[in-house]
């Protein structure tokens, strides 16, 4: 009967509406519970008071001084690393068609670590001070970008085509940054190699602005494509006969998806594994429907990243495991569930 | 009446010409069959038609030029179902149809896109399939999944490329009665490139048949299809059966040499 056809579908829409809203309640949780974690106890209920009463008037105990200055730019930029990059990975898996796509598979990450490397072995940066690195990695991130748009545009901004252009730039700056480790010192290929496995321990608030403004920004625009990446799916040919443009909607969500990134790792490092596997689990949970699957991928990816933070810092306390790696031990379980899982050939 | 009109039309890639300054007129209401060997231009022509591709000529539709028109309006008015699909996304049924309804919806769709969507899983008898993985669905089940999706654009005309290709002898006729019938209960315009000489005899109201690019003839099958053409235009012996109804049933019988 066609009214169970529909009632069926909303059905399914109610489920999706009802993950969403768990998955943000867990994430309130899950944020009470990493500013918990530190030297200084507190309880949960504590954080909840000290953060609802900061916002409007912040305080002058030690608590207060923890949370707002030390805990809570932490994990506010955990929620917005881990957002951004579980958006930009779902778009990316959608416009290349390729479920192996993430931030990092343009190879952009690359040509962030041979900026912020040429700051930390040569000094050398676009701006001076103490943000040297940070703005190096974001202008080199860019400069990358735009190559691969260029090198991409003369092939039609085909996925095959984003995705060689890439590869392409990703060895050319993994050899220039294996050419600066090659002259640099042993002090400055240590703090390189921090660089590269990430940390949110270099979060302030002055960072945290800027991402979020970068989201905020970005992350409405994506999910207004959110239907032509659904129809994007089926193919180029069959998209246009649906009315996406699609050589459009490439540029734009590609452009915003650099500038996500770009505006994370240069104030992170390279975090990998949540861009890949955020929207791999959410696709799993929502289905593929973009205008649920982007939204439940950012709340997933900022979900996973803060719970990797909780875990490298705790697990060796005080020792603090860099989270990029701790980001690949959660990934690599997942992504091995997620291939056993597969059903067939597709994804 | 005219649906359609192509006038002139021509498209090269890169290397070499393609299409070759192609006229001809869609009635409204009917079912327009382009058939050629491999290789002859009929998908090409079919992908010029909504501008998937950008020809040289004109395609006028209902007095306005396609591509003139935005994208979008393109979309309102003509449906597309292509050869074949990349396997995608895993996605049901529903979700699958409901991207037909993306040029007229917004972000959300309406009670209307989703009265669209029950309506044409029920006219293509797949209403039972709405909540199934697309992809473990067999051939023929997809390819109404993909024609319903198509008219959930509400389309005027219906663009089908080589719509039985990949079906049994059931699902052949079960699609091709479901076009048809399409055509009359609604009067939507259907182009379709086919290889089956003999689908398209029972089930086009006019063919064209494609030689290198070219229109080689255009008629109704019955007059069309004669051995001699089907010698210039495939090469091929055949046999020339008539069913009860008077249509051609055409038996090919050995390839001949070109030239011979």
């Amino acid at each position: 009967m066609p009214e169970t056809t529909t009632g069926k579908y909303l059905s399914f829409v109610q489920k999706k509406v009802f993950f969403l809203a768990i998955t943000t309640i867990a994430l309130i949780l899950v944020v009470g519970i990493a500013v918990t974690i530190g030297s200084y106890d507190m309880t949960i209920t504590d954080v909840y008071r000290i953060i609802a009463q900061g916002i409007l008037n912040p305080g002058e105990t030690t608590a207060d001084l923890v949370i707002w200055n030390v805990r809570l730019p932490r994990v506010c930029m955990g929620i917005a690393a881990g957002a951004g990059l579980g958006i930009c990975g779902a778009v990316l898996q959608a416009i290349l068609r390729n479920p192996l796509a993430s931030p990092f598979t343009l190879g952009i990450t690359a040509a962030a670590t041979f900026g912020a490397s040429l700051a930390i072995i040569l000094g050398i940066g676009v701006f001076g001070g103490s943000y040297i690195v940070v703005i190096n990695a974001f202008i080199f991130t860019l400069i990358a970008s735009f190559a691969i748009y260029a090198l991409a545009f003369t092939k039609k901004f085909t996925p095959g085509a984003i995705i060689m252009a890439g590869i392409a730039i990703s060895y050319l700056f993994g050899a220039l940054t294996s050419f600066l480790q090659y002259v640099g010192t042993a002090d400055a290929l240590q703090q390189v190699v921090f660089w590269t496995m990430g940390s949110l321990g270099r979060a302030n608030w002055f960072a945290i602005h800027i991402v979020a403004a970068i989201l905020t920004v970005t992350i409405p625009i994506l999910l207004w494509y959110s239907m032509d990446l659904n129809v994007m799916g089926s193919g180029d040919e069959a998209a246009k006969s649906m009315g996406v443009d699609v050589g459009r909607v490439r540029v734009v969500t590609l452009v915003l998806t650099s500038l996500i990134t770009a505006g994370i790792i240069c104030f992170t490092g390279t975090i990998g594994f949540i861009g890949l596997v955020g929207p791999h689990i959410c696709r799993m949970l929502v289905g593929p429907d973009h205008r649920f699957l982007l939204p439940a991928s950012a709340l997933m990816g900022a979900l996973i990243l803060i719970c990797a933070d909780m875990a490298s810092r705790t697990l060796f306390a005080p020792q603090v495991i860099p989270i990029g790696i701790m980001t690949s031990f959660i990934g690599v379980p997942f992504f091995i569930y997620l291939f056993i899982k597969r059903r067939g050939m597709y994804w | 009446m005219v649906k359609i009109i192509i006038q002139d039309l021509s498209f090269r890639y890169r290397s070499a010409p393609v299409l070759q300054g192609l006229s001809f007129n869609v009635g409204k209401g009917k079912v327009f069959g382009l058939l050629g060997p491999n290789g002859s231009g009929k998908s090409t022509l079919i992908k010029c038609i909504n501008q998937i591709l950008r020809p040289q000529g004109r395609v006028v539709m209902d007095g306005n030029e396609i591509h003139r028109m935005h994208i979008s309006d393109v979309a309102r008015r003509i449906g597309y179902v292509p050869q074949s699909e990349t396997m995608g996304m895993s996605m049901t049924v529903y979700d699958a149809v409901l991207m037909g309804r993306r040029v007229h919806m917004g972000w959300r769709p309406a009670k209307r896109d989703l009265g669209i969507v029950d309506r044409v899983l029920h006219d293509m008898k797949i209403e039972n399939l709405a909540m199934e993985d697309l992809w473990e669905l067999s051939g023929g089940q997809r390819q109404k999944v993909f024609i319903a999706r198509a008219l959930a654009q509400e389309p005027e005309v219906l663009l089908l490329d080589e719509p039985t290709s990949s079906l049994d002898l059931k699902h052949q006729l079960d699609t091709m009665e479901t076009v048809r019938s399409l055509v009359s209960r609604s009067g939507i315009s259907v182009v379709m490139a086919i290889h089956d000489i003999n689908l398209a005899a029972r089930y086009a109201d006019t063919v064209a048949m494609i030689r290198k690019g070219s229109i080689y003839g255009i008629g109704s099958p019955r007059v069309l299809f004669t051995p001699q053409t089907v010698r210039d235009v495939y090469g091929v012996e055949a046999t020339f059966l008539y069913d009860t109804t008077g249509n051609p049933v055409i038996v090919p019988v050995r390839g001949v040499e070109e030239g011979a």
